[in-house]
């Protein structure tokens, strides 16, 4: 465990390099229109992106895969199945949370 | 007033909470998840609620508190939060085509504001809704409300710590907030393809150091899916080459 006056620098210097990466180009490139390539690979940010963090935190257990015995997907297939229908950011959330707490209890 | 009408910037700020709200449902939780776990990994309180002001970044804080209670050392730990965060450089890029001309100080507050939840719900309204002189309000909404939120959340989970049993999981609440925003945008094969290739390069990129994993799978996805998409598009175009060809009248014209 690193002590605790140099948490507070790691601390910092963790967030100096977050406000970086969220300044750079909102600091730098204002009023220049990006390359054509670029805004078109920027399109797929979105799915990209956020398929890299949910997918991991599905199929992941304890740092491996886990398909069997993992609750976590059939609440959330639970999940996508209420998304597609309702388009509902509470109802998803709602869905997905309650499944799993009810598939866990079963199980 | 019609609703073609640009917004005045009091609207557009409370466009933006509204639009954000509904997110607070995975967000509150999981920033008490976050608060739970950095006293756990045996940081000072004080220290877990300054992290959630001077990093303001869910998943890297949650990082940062693990690996300091593994006693990793100090220069990996800040590379590691720097590189998860690293996809916040893209949420730059798309934000500054519809932010212009604003003072330094406000793309200073937008940059620190500018989240994972904050930035899909903001760009949905820059891509959906006629542009506005104050569209810059609107993430100032998602931007606010996510910050407040996740200070307040972050201090109920010191306060309540083992008072939150851990057997509620309350960690999925993202992945399912992360998902209720993109499944909507997954429209046409390209997205779809972006998806899955980011899918599968965030699991077989797991070992890597540096949580690298993050920002590879990211770009690699966005790279699919723009390859998918160019495919697909020459293909349109043979076929109505070819139907030209035959004397047919193709479809596609505009």
């Amino acid at each position: 465990m690193i002590g605790t006056d140099f948490i507070w620098i790691v601390m910092i210097i963790s967030g100096v390099l977050t406000f970086a990466a969220r300044f750079s180009m909102i600091g730098l490139f204002q009023n220049r229109e990006l390359p054509k390539v670029f805004q078109q690979l920027l399109t797929y940010v979105a799915p990209s992106v956020l398929a890299a963090i949910i997918i991991p935190d599905v199929l992941l257990i304890n740092d491996a895969v886990m398909v069997m015995d993992n609750p976590k997907i059939p609440a959330f297939i639970l999940a996508m199945i209420a998304a597609a229908i309702t388009r509902n950011v509470l109802v998803t959330i709602s869905t997905g949370m309650i499944a799993l707490w009810m598939i866990a209890a079963f199980i | 007033m019609t609703d073609n009408a640009p917004k005045t910037a009091r609207q557009e700020f409370w466009d933006g909470v509204k639009d954000e709200t509904p997110l607070m449902l995975g967000v509150f939780p999981f920033g008490m998840v976050f608060g739970v776990l950095g006293v756990e990994a045996g940081l000072d309180p004080i220290v877990v609620m300054a992290m959630s002001v001077i990093v303001f970044g869910g998943a890297s804080q949650v990082v940062f508190a693990q690996m300091a209670s593994a006693g990793a050392s100090g220069m990996v730990i800040a590379g590691t939060v720097g590189i998860i965060n690293l996809r916040h450089a893209l949420y730059s890029a798309t934000m500054t085509q519809y932010i212009e001309n604003l003072p330094m100080r406000w793309r200073v507050l937008l940059a620190y504001l500018l989240t994972d939840e904050a930035f899909f719900v903001t760009l949905n309204r820059m891509q959906t809704k006629p542009p506005s002189p104050y569209m810059h309000f609107h993430m100032l909404g998602t931007g606010g409300l996510l910050w407040v939120m996740w200070q307040i959340s972050t201090s109920i989970g010191v306060g309540l710590g083992e008072l939150i049993p851990s057997s509620l999981n309350l960690g999925f609440a993202i992945p399912l907030t992360f998902m209720a925003i993109t499944l909507p945008q997954i429209t046409s094969i390209p997205p779809l393809v972006a998806l899955l290739v980011a899918g599968v390069v965030a699991i077989l990129g797991q070992n890597l150091p540096w949580n690298i994993w993050v920002i590879a799978a990211g770009l690699i996805g966005m790279v699919a899916g723009y390859t998918a998409e160019a495919i697909m598009n020459k293909r349109k175009h043979d076929q109505n080459t070819k139907i030209k060809k035959r004397g047919g009248v193709s479809h596609d014209r505009h």
